[in-house]
């Protein structure tokens, strides 16, 4: 009984202190989930196909029909931008799960395990953390041929060591404190401790980094698709329809910025969600 | 041996693309077992890649499939419009930023500061591409000012530079803002203030050169940003650099030029921040090279 109590308030607890947020996450968070949630809801919100040709008269201006204009297709542009959201927040947020969850993974095995494969584990982290980060995922995407699968390789690939290395800091920190030798004392498995304990205790840095890397991300991938080998057409993706719209930059401007809008929104949120939690952090240190 | 993986992951025989003219022109089978047999694509991996790896210690990265001219010659031909495109935009963003930086620190949480700080965040928010592309529809096609693309003159060199340093200077002003407002509420800046020495003296004298030596180590890191960025911007601004080589290669599957790129900005990048590394050392005694 005593122990489920106990569970859950810690449960609780560390959920108050993810969601106490200061202003400047706060604003980052809600700029965020404007943008992500109508590219979620988007098959109910589009009004057309987004890769039906024709749907109006090319090129056209905002009108009722056709809020954000036409494409040089005579795709919608309103039903584009909102799946485009989808593939674009999609590929980030899978690059992102899966950096996390292999950096936590590869952390707290070097950090809990310590010793040889410690030394082994850093030795890799160091070469990967060492490697210039735009350029190799330019490289990887061009190898591997373009599409949504390979940009989230690529851009894992690059993403996950930040992860673990702040892991492996977080757990050698933690392990040699008392309420986890506590816990060991009453006889917790390993990979108890690590989720119970030591995860609580990395979950805000861990979100600020992801933010962080959120933002960077998506002004990675918004470059690669503008440069042709990111998201293929006609699937629509910001980064491409921003590409789409280049030739009528100044016959038709109202193309390029409802996507180029939606990539800075993105970032800007971000970045500040991690700015706040960043701050936070501080002030909870002094 | 990473870049080498990367040839062995590509799609398509490179035999096949470099002698198709288009894509259903099938070429004729016995020319391409030639050629296979010329670049030794007929050979057991691991025998490629030591025979492979021979070659690059010998500064021999191979032979481009589309011009047929060597790797390395294509690349150092390239180079030279890189490195100025990358050197110039660095050194804006340094200046940029440490400035700004500066200002913030010095009135920091007043309205300057306030102003830096949200234009810095949102200026790191915006993709290099889209700074550029805004850049040339406002200075090069609506105002004439400049020219929007080509190499040569100074003027060519303007809107590409700013476009690769913008996002740059504002990560350098955040991260100068912080460093200083750190080495500012230090004992010894007390000690100089209590002096009587100018706030602004006393930022600029004592507090700026310890605040800076972080600040070099990022400059070091973000090379790795600022030679991806180059790619799209080289691409945007038709800057004859090795980026757009390597964007332009990848789209022909010319494999060897894209290798030898990532070698060399790899190489590059390891080489600057080794650079780092040495001067960190000669502006801070306190290091030492173990």
């Amino acid at each position: 009984m005593r122990s489920i109590r106990i569970q859950s308030l810690s449960v609780v607890h560390c959920a108050t202190r993810l969601l106490n947020l200061s202003l400047t996450s706060a604003i980052g968070l809600s700029l965020l989930l404007i943008v992500a949630l109508p590219t979620l809801l988007a098959p109910w919100l589009a009004p057309y196909d987004p890769n039906a040709l024709t749907v109006g008269p090319r090129l056209a201006g905002p009108s009722l029909d056709h809020p954000f204009g036409t494409d040089g297709l005579g795709r919608d542009q309103l039903a584009r931008v909102l799946y485009g959201g989808r593939v674009a927040l999609g590929v980030a947020s899978l690059v992102l799960a899966i950096s996390v969850a292999v950096g936590t993974l590869v952390g707290s095995i070097a950090g809990y395990l310590g010793g040889r494969t410690d030394e082994i584990i850093s030795f890799l982290l160091n070469i990967v953390l060492t490697l210039p980060g735009l350029s190799l995922t330019l490289a990887l995407v061009a190898f591997i041929g373009p599409g949504a699968g390979s940009l989230i390789l690529a851009l894992t690939a690059t993403a996950w060591a930040g992860y673990a290395r702040l892991f492996r800091g977080a757990v050698l920190a933690t392990r040699q404190q008392l309420f986890v030798e506590a816990a060991r004392s009453y006889g917790a498995t390993n990979g108890r401790i690590i989720l119970r304990h030591i995860v609580p205790n990395v979950a805000r840095p861990i979100l600020a980094l992801a933010s962080l890397n959120l933002s960077s991300v998506m002004l990675a991938l918004a470059g690669l698709s503008y440069l042709g080998i990111g998201v293929q057409p006609p699937t629509a993706d910001w980064g491409t329809m921003l590409s789409d719209a280049r030739p009528y930059l100044r016959s038709a401007p109202h193309l390029a910025i409802p996507p180029a809008l939606c990539i800075i929104a993105v970032a800007l949120g971000a970045t500040l969600l991690a700015d706040g939690l960043l701050a936070d952090d501080r002030r909870e240190i002094q | 041996m990473i870049a080498f993986a990367l040839g062995f992951l590509s799609p398509g025989d490179p035999a096949v693309e470099a002698l198709g003219q288009g894509p259903y022109d099938t070429p004729d089978p016995r020319a391409v077992a030639a050629l296979r047999r010329e670049w030794g694509l007929d050979q057991p991996v691991p025998v490629q890649y030591v025979k492979w790896l021979q070659r690059c210690l010998q500064g021999d990265l191979g032979t481009s499939y589309f011009s047929r001219h060597p790797v390395s010659e294509e690349l150092f031909r390239r180079l030279p419009a890189t490195l100025l495109l990358a050197f110039s935009a660095t050194a804006l963003a340094t200046v940029i930023g440490i400035s700004t930086g500066l200002m913030s620190a010095l009135w920091a949480k007043r309205w300057v500061d306030g102003i830096f700080r949200l234009s810095s965040v949102i200026f790191a928010s915006l993709p290099g591409f889209l700074i550029g592309i805004l850049l040339i529809t406002v200075f090069a096609e609506h105002f004439r000012l400049l020219p929007t693309s080509g190499y040569g003159r100074l003027a060519h060199l303007i809107l590409p530079a700013l476009a690769l340093s913008i996002g740059e200077s504002a990560r350098i002003l955040r991260l100068t803002r912080t460093q200083l407002l750190v080495v500012l509420s230090q004992e010894y800046i007390r000690t100089a203030r209590g002096k009587g020495l100018s706030s602004s003296t006393i930022a600029i004298r004592h507090a700026l050169p310890n605040a800076m030596l972080n600040v070099l180590t990022a400059l070091g890191l973000h090379l790795g940003e600022i030679l991806g960025g180059v790619a799209v911007i080289e691409t945007i601004f038709a800057w004859p650099g090795i980026g757009r080589l390597a964007v332009e290669s990848i789209n022909r599957r010319d494999y060897p030029v894209v290798q030898g790129f990532v070698l060399l900005s790899g190489g590059l990048f390891i080489g600057v921040n080794l650079l780092v590394d040495l001067l960190y050392r000669a502006l801070d005694p306190r290091v030492e090279l173990s």
